[in-house]
């Protein structure tokens, strides 16, 4: 593969890159235990966010949320309380390691996978021409 | 009445299943009263299934609750308006709906065009009918609406609380019409292919028909948004549910293809490209179908959920088979006439918006069934949700959105370097000070929504920047700017009608922006008299009125909503939180009442549901949305407060979506003319 294909092929990665850089000291707790009902689903709801159910159980996991950020948890760590205690199942989507990584990856691939079909429809243009 | 009803059904059933075998042993024969014959039975069908679909609505209004039906999805207390939204809110009535649907746009659609399309007609009708076929054998055998329970019942369970809301008199009817219509092109595409020499004949009505299936679509979908966000209390309007994933799919894919057909229809080319695009919609279609009525994902909308799915995914499987065999069969015979000339040509952008079109769906779509093959793999069951589609569309969607604003810049076959060059500068120009502006104006640290806004202001001017020098020409021979400029769009409708929905799709893309990065949003609980202040506003509960009914027991809080000077309240503010709460004696007298809103918080005994509907203050620069959470025994109401910036442009953009897609439906005077000399 020649240098030029190679700097386009990163540069496709590019815009999967500077997506979810946001960095979690800068917001207030308020803010952080909203956008953690955001991650983390309703256990006894069908396919709602704590921050969309109106469940009491949903209620309660927000006051957790709350005293755990209280404590000085971070994200992460809070994120890994409630997978312990209710499975993956609670992550609104599964964090980007083990098997998971799965999901993560495929997207990348179908992009890459069309710039490619892209470049051969390219090449083939050329030659015709 | 069910009597009738279901033998109407069962009439269908015969009356399609004649439509396929007559036609093709017509075909076969060459048997012209045959095939004439086989394409009455579809319109004989047609009549058959509106006879059921009255019979089952006469049922509802008759309160016959004897009918399974019926019984569990109405009841005595139930407002008759309401008749046509228990009609569909169940499996067996959507899908007595759906093949209404199908039935009704195959009829018309072969009345109207046999002459047109004469040759691949007879193959259309055999496909079409065999789709309709398959419905009304599930109709007749495994989903029954006239199911009676047997004795005599004298109430009813009653439809779902969530559903009694105007948004539903539309919402799913539009969204369940739309996904069946893409049977039509599907049928066409693959009847010119099956056919095998005419592969240019079906497009204009092809793309027609998919252009009213995709808008259909389209402001289905931004109706049921619409209807979350004011209804359902969680300030959201779009979840990334499996069945809202579903619906966007083959909404894509159309996408894709009416942008792709338009270089068949200029350049002959794509033609297999586009029924490839076609069969993946249908399929898609089916998987909704699948994946909405028993399938194995957990969503929000189990409203029609049933223990159907081997059917659907049988049929699905069924569809994937023939439209890969017929595929197989034909396209060794089929050679593209042309290829692309240019990298900088019209064509080659096109392809380029397919294949982000196509990245984003099959980015959905593995996102949808990757619970599945974690159950199967490692039995360890997890969520899909909105972060990661968020995170993997984005930079697409950003893309597609550049795209936006290059391609109507290109012209066909190829372009001169210097000329785009000189075209481009002017929307880069705009973007360019738009992230200036952004930057130091206004001093926005996150550079995501920076670059979208960007990019979108790149795309509306590109687009503005047509129509003005266009224009401009125009008036340089003599017309006024208004009538220049309405002349110039109606020169070609499909081209100015899609710049129309290109700013709809810009008007969602603010919105989506605004609310996702610039909410803010705060959570209290108060007394009355008191108010909760966040940012420029105060709103104070004012009033609560709590009524009782038969099925539900109401409560309505009342809130004005003032404009504020925040200085004035700085030495109540609190460190941790972005909102606070003061009392009464602390209001400042210069706040200006903007307005009021209502709050309300139904709960359905029967259903043990609640139903939540928001207050909100809605202007184009922000909506003020507060959501009722609790009604607290010592009489303070929890509620969480939010300023969604630019929601009212995610609304605005319907009626634009909408008339951008009928402005490209529109026939021309050519078309018009065409038609008559062709008759």
């Amino acid at each position: 593969m020649s240098s030029k294909k190679k700097n386009l092929l990163y540069l496709s990665l590019f815009p999967f890159l500077i997506f979810g850089c946001i960095n979690e000291n800068d917001l207030s707790l308020e803010q952080r235990s909203y956008q953690l009902s955001k991650q983390i689903m309703c256990p006894i709801c069908e396919a709602q966010t704590l921050d969309q159910s109106q469940s009491q159980l949903s209620k309660d996991m927000k006051k957790t949320i709350l005293n755990l950020l209280d404590e000085g948890k971070t994200n992460e760590e809070i994120r890994d309380f409630f997978t312990n205690r209710y499975g993956e199942e609670v992550l609104a989507s599964p964090p980007q390691k083990g098997f998971n990584v799965f999901l993560w990856i495929v997207p990348s691939i179908i992009f890459l996978t069309g710039i490619l079909i892209i470049f051969n429809v390219y090449k083939n243009m050329k030659k015709t021409n | 009445m069910a009597e009738l009803g279901f033998s109407c059904l069962l009439l269908g059933l015969s009356l399609s299943c004649f439509g396929v075998i007559g036609n093709l042993i017509g075909i076969i024969t060459n048997s012209q009263e045959l095939i004439v014959s086989s394409r009455r039975a579809i319109y004989m069908t047609t009549f058959c299934i509106s006879i059921s679909i009255i019979s089952l609505i006469y049922l509802f209004i008759s309160n016959d609750f004897s009918i399974k039906y019926v019984h569990d999805h109405s009841n005595l207390a139930m407002d008759k308006s309401y008749v046509w939204v228990a009609f569909y809110s169940g499996n067996e009535g959507s899908l007595l709906y759906i093949t209404f649907i199908l039935t009704l746009a195959s009829s018309i659609v072969i009345r109207f065009n046999f002459l047109k399309t004469k040759l691949i007609i007879p193959w259309a009708t055999t496909i079409l009918s065999g789709v309709i076929f398959f419905y009304c054998l599930v109709l007749s055998f495994y989903a029954n609406p006239f199911k009676s329970i047997g004795t005599e019942v004298v109430d009813g369970i009653g439809i779902n609380p969530l559903l009694t809301h105007p948004g539903m008199f539309s919402h799913p009817p539009m969204l369940m019409a739309g996904l069946a219509i893409i049977t039509i092109p599907f049928a066409l595409a693959n009847a010119s292919l099956i056919h095998g020499k005419k592969l240019d004949d079906w497009i204009n009505i092809g793309r027609i028909t998919t252009l009213i299936s995709w808008g259909i679509l389209g402001a289905g979908m931004l109706l049921g948004a619409w209807w979350a966000y004011t209804i359902l209390g969680w300030g959201g309007y779009w979840s990334w549910d499996p069945i809202e994933n579903v619906a966007l799919m083959p909404w894509l894919i159309l996408t894709a293809f009416i942008h792709s057909i338009m270089v068949q229809k200029r350049r002959g080319m794509f033609q297999v490209w586009n029924i490839i695009l076609l069969n993946i919609a249908f399929i898609l279609a089916q998987f909704g179908t699948f994946i909405n009525r028993g399938g194995p994902v957990v969503s929000v909308h189990s409203f029609a959920s049933s223990t159907l799915g081997y059917v659907f995914l049988s049929f699905l499987i069924f569809s994937l088979i023939f439209s890969f065999v017929i595929f197989f069969w034909r396209i060794p015979k089929i050679q593209s006439k042309r290829n692309i000339e240019s990298f900088l040509s019209r064509e080659s952008s096109f392809l380029i918006n397919n294949f982000l079109l196509l990245s984003i769906t099959f980015i959905i779509f593995w996102g949808v069934i990757y619970p599945l093959f974690s159950d199967v793999i490692r039995n360890i069951s997890v969520t899909v949700a909105a972060p990661y589609f968020n995170r993997t569309n984005g930079p697409l969607l950003l893309l597609l959105v550049i795209m936006m604003g290059i391609g109507p810049l290109i012209p066909w076959r190829k372009s001169d370097k210097k000329i785009l060059f000189k075209k481009i500068l002017f929307p880069l120009g705009i973007s360019l000070l738009i992230l200036l502006s952004l930057i130091i104006i206004i001093g926005l640290k996150n550079y995501i929504p920076i670059i979208a806004f960007a990019s979108m202001g790149f795309a509306l001017s590109s687009i503005c920047y047509e129509w003005i020098s266009d224009t401009k020409n125009r008036i340089s021979s003599g017309d006024k700017i208004i009538t220049a400029w309405w002349n110039l769009i109606n020169s070609n409708r499909a081209r100015h009608g899609g710049y129309i929905v290109h700013i709809s799709i810009i008007m969602i893309g603010m919105g989506v922006i605004g609310t996702n990065f610039f909410e803010e949003r705060t959570d209290q609980a108060i007394h009355l008299k008191e108010s909760v202040i966040l940012d420029n506003y105060r709103i104070e509960y004012i009033d609560l009125i709590q009524k009782s009914r038969s099925d539900r027991i109401t409560n309505s809080a009342y809130m004005n909503v003032y404009k504020i000077n925040p200085i004035q309240y700085e030495e109540y503010s609190s460190e941790n939180t972005k909102g606070f709460k003061i009392t009464e004696k602390n209001i400042s007298p210069d706040d200006k009442n903007i307005g009021t809103i209502v709050l309300k918080h139904e709960f359905y005994p029967s259903f043990n549901q609640i139903s939540v509907r928001s207050g909100i203050l809605s202007t184009p620069i922000e909506d003020i949305y507060v959501i009722p959470r609790d009604f607290l025994d010592d009489g303070r109401i929890g509620i969480a407060v939010s300023i969604n910036p630019m929601a009212w442009w995610l609304w605005a953009a319907g009626p634009f979506f909408i008339l951008g897609t009928m402005f490209a439906l529109w026939p021309s005077r050519n078309d018009i003319k065409k038609n008559i000399n062709q008759k």
